[in-house]
């Protein structure tokens, strides 16, 4: 018999016990669906993190601030009656030094160290509308910006005179929407030495977004260029204070281990530094690990399905002793024999991956409302559907089934014809 | 020429043997139209799946066309069955779930004859038996008469050279059964095809050309109704 006589027989035979045949494949389509759904959460995560970690910064880099001395040894001990309470310590925010600078910059791997100056400012106002109060930040790289209106440069950069409003402030400043601050003037006041203060105007290029993830650190900070950050730190500096520098951006060389670096800077003075290599990967753990376990019940389940496609087609081979005896009296050969319930289980395996996946793509439908729920940003897909590996999935699954179906089609081809035709 | 050689067919083992088949010899000509006649348990049934190669009996030789089946691999004897016999049985063994067309087209699809060639084929058997109009019709649909004649559709839709049918009326009314027999023995004379029909049923016996009385295992004797050209004296 010719292998797609015997698919097209098998088919039939299938369509025939239609009840039987979808629910033996629903079996199998409860683990296919998990798998299919683990897949989409692995694929559509690991996406997503991909997408908020290349915002957040470059696999290279890593983020060098001064360590904090606070000192916390006696706080916590009980007090005496009567015993003076330590003056809290205002511990000024220690900033880092050229000397640092110098530092990093001679370390094995260090490509390039980017200074990232703090600038203090002390109103802002756009629009003739009333000054308020605000935190203005450097934007030292090209961390990707979420943005309502406007358009950044190439690698996310603002030039020098240039500034990101956030959203919050639209309303405040008087503008109608976002696109009406567009190309505005925004006057900024900053803290002076001497107590005075002095202004600056920018150019409102942007106005950034709604936080965009959870995952993502957000404030509402006016962002200026590296370039004017530097301009005005040196500004608010005393005449004779050396520069100093609110963190360090240290881009690691291509070929150097970016952990082997932080560890070397770490050794290298009173340092923190945080890679997103470091970030990210403990993240994406999570994620794994969520895969992984659904990925566990879907085998699980499949495993309990192979059960159920051996007991179905047993039965299948009982129901059908006489058909079975007719086609080898007709002189069908044993192997075709047991071809046929071997391709009817492929069938079943084949249906319940198909089931499996088309439920798992339905619920991938369902991202809106999944990005809706935990508040992640609009049109986050969090469950991306793997076809790649769908497809693979469901090959592996009529894999299963023909294994599965091994035992009850070898009794089927070993039936005696004469036997088989003597029930009836 | 269908030659059975001192067949010895047993079932079961020591204590519980059974000689179903005692040392039959018998020679059957071409296109000739033989009744095996015997009650329930007299070893026809046996004698007929030896001689159409669905049994293997441990002693003797079953020579068909010059050929020994019994000497064959499975392999080769199930070849032979698809390429060269046609069943038909007391209770049809139709597949009710299926269409008409699909049931003539099984064992064309078993001897690996390529999709046209079968539709023609089908299509000449179920005229051949006046069953053209229900193609597509569930078998399970058909009259007794009609499923017995889809029998027969679906043992000359290969033009088989020998057809094996086992009480093929004894299923049915003598009306339709009337008809089945017309189709049997037309068949038979106008194509050449030797036709064995396994019975206890004298009357239709008597309609074959040669009688072969069987009892016990052994044959008692062969009448030989017609003069028959090709005929042969029958070792006994």
């Amino acid at each position: 018999m010719r292998i797609a006589d015997v698919i097209k027989r098998a088919g039939r035979n299938l369509r025939q016990a239609k009840g039987r045949t979808i629910l033996t494949s629903l079996a199998i389509g409860v683990g296919a669906f998990t798998i299919a759904l683990a897949m989409a959460a692995g694929n559509g995560g690991r996406n997503y993190l991909d997408g908020v970690v290349s915002g957040a910064g470059d696999m290279r880099t890593i983020q060098v601030s001064a360590k904090q001395n606070f000192d916390t040894s006696e706080d916590d001990k009980p007090k005496k009656i009567g015993e003076e309470a330590p003056a809290a310590t205002v511990n000024a925010f220690r900033e880092l030094t050229p000397s640092d600078r110098e530092t990093i910059a001679k370390i094995d791997g260090v490509e390039k160290v980017l200074p990232i100056f703090g600038v203090d400012v002390h109103s802002v106002a756009a629009n003739n509308s009333d000054e308020y109060e605000g935190y203005m930040k450097v934007q030292y790289d090209g961390t990707a910006i979420d943005l309502t209106a406007g358009k950044l440069g190439d690698n996310n950069e603002i030039l020098p005179g240039q500034v990101v409003l956030p959203h919050k402030y639209v309303e405040s400043f008087g503008f109608k929407n976002a696109e009406a601050a567009l190309g505005k003037k925004l006057t900024a006041k900053f803290n002076a030495p001497d107590g005075s203060t002095f202004a600056r105007e920018f150019t409102i290029v942007a106005v950034d977004a709604q936080p965009t993830s959870p995952l993502a650190f957000y404030q509402d900070e006016f962002r200026i260029s590296n370039k004017d950050g530097e301009e005005i730190a040196k500004l608010q500096r005393p005449a004779d204070a050396p520069e100093s520098y609110y963190a360090l951006m240290v881009t690691t060389n291509e070929s150097a281990n970016v952990d082997t670096v932080k560890q070397a800077i770490l050794d290298a003075g009173e340092y923190e530094a945080q890679t997103f290599a470091e970030m990210r990967t403990s993240i994406m753990e999570m994620v794994n690990i969520v895969q992984y376990g659904l990925m566990g019940f879907g085998l699980l389940a499949i495993i309990a399905s192979v059960f159920g496609i051996i007991n179905t087609q047993y039965i299948s081979v009982l129901e059908r002793t006489q058909q079975i005896g007719l086609m080898k009296a007709l002189g069908m050969r044993r192997r075709d024999v047991g071809r046929l319930f071997k391709i009817e289980a492929a069938w079943i395996g084949f249906l319940g991956g198909i089931i499996g996946v088309g439920l798992a793509f339905l619920v991938t439908l369902l991202n809106p409302v999944i990005a809706d729920v935990i508040s992640l940003e609009k049109g986050t897909e969090l469950l991306q559907m793997d076809w790649l590996m769908s497809l693979v999935l469901v090959a592996a699954l009529m894999l299963v089934a023909v294994m599965s179906g091994h035992f009850p089609s070898r009794k089927a081809a070993k039936l005696d014809p004469i036997e088989a035709l003597r029930t009836e | 020429m269908i030659e059975v050689k001192n067949v010895t067919k047993t079932y079961g083992k020591k204590q519980n043997a059974f000689r179903a088949l005692k040392d039959v010899s018998l020679t059957i000509p071409d296109g000739a139209s033989v009744a095996i006649l015997g009650k329930s348990g007299s070893g026809k049934s046996t004698l007929m799946h030896a001689m159409s190669g669905l049994d293997r009996p441990e002693k003797g030789e079953v020579v068909i066309d010059g050929e020994d089946i019994l000497k064959l691999k499975q392999k080769a004897v199930d070849r032979f069955r698809a390429e060269k016999i046609g069943f038909i049985f007391q209770s049809f063994f139709v597949q009710g779930n299926e269409s008409v067309y699909d049931n003539v087209s099984l064992p064309l699809e078993i001897a690996r004859v390529p999709q046209k060639k079968r539709k023609t084929r089908v299509g000449q058997a179920l005229k051949a038996v006046e069953l053209s109009d229900k193609i597509k019709s569930k078998a399970k649909n058909l009259s007794g008469g009609q499923k017995q004649r889809l029998a027969i559709a679906r043992a000359i839709a290969n033009e088989p050279s020998i057809i094996f049918a086992d009480e093929p009326t004894g299923n049915l009314d003598s009306v339709t059964g009337a008809k089945v027999e017309e189709l049997l023995f037309g068949y038979n004379k106008n194509k050449g095809v030797t036709l064995i029909i396994v019975t206890h049923d004298a009357e239709l016996a008597a309609k074959c050309d040669m009688i072969v009385n069987i009892k016990d295992g052994k044959i008692e004797s062969v009448e030989q109704k017609k003069a028959q050209p090709t005929a042969r004296k029958v070792v006994q």
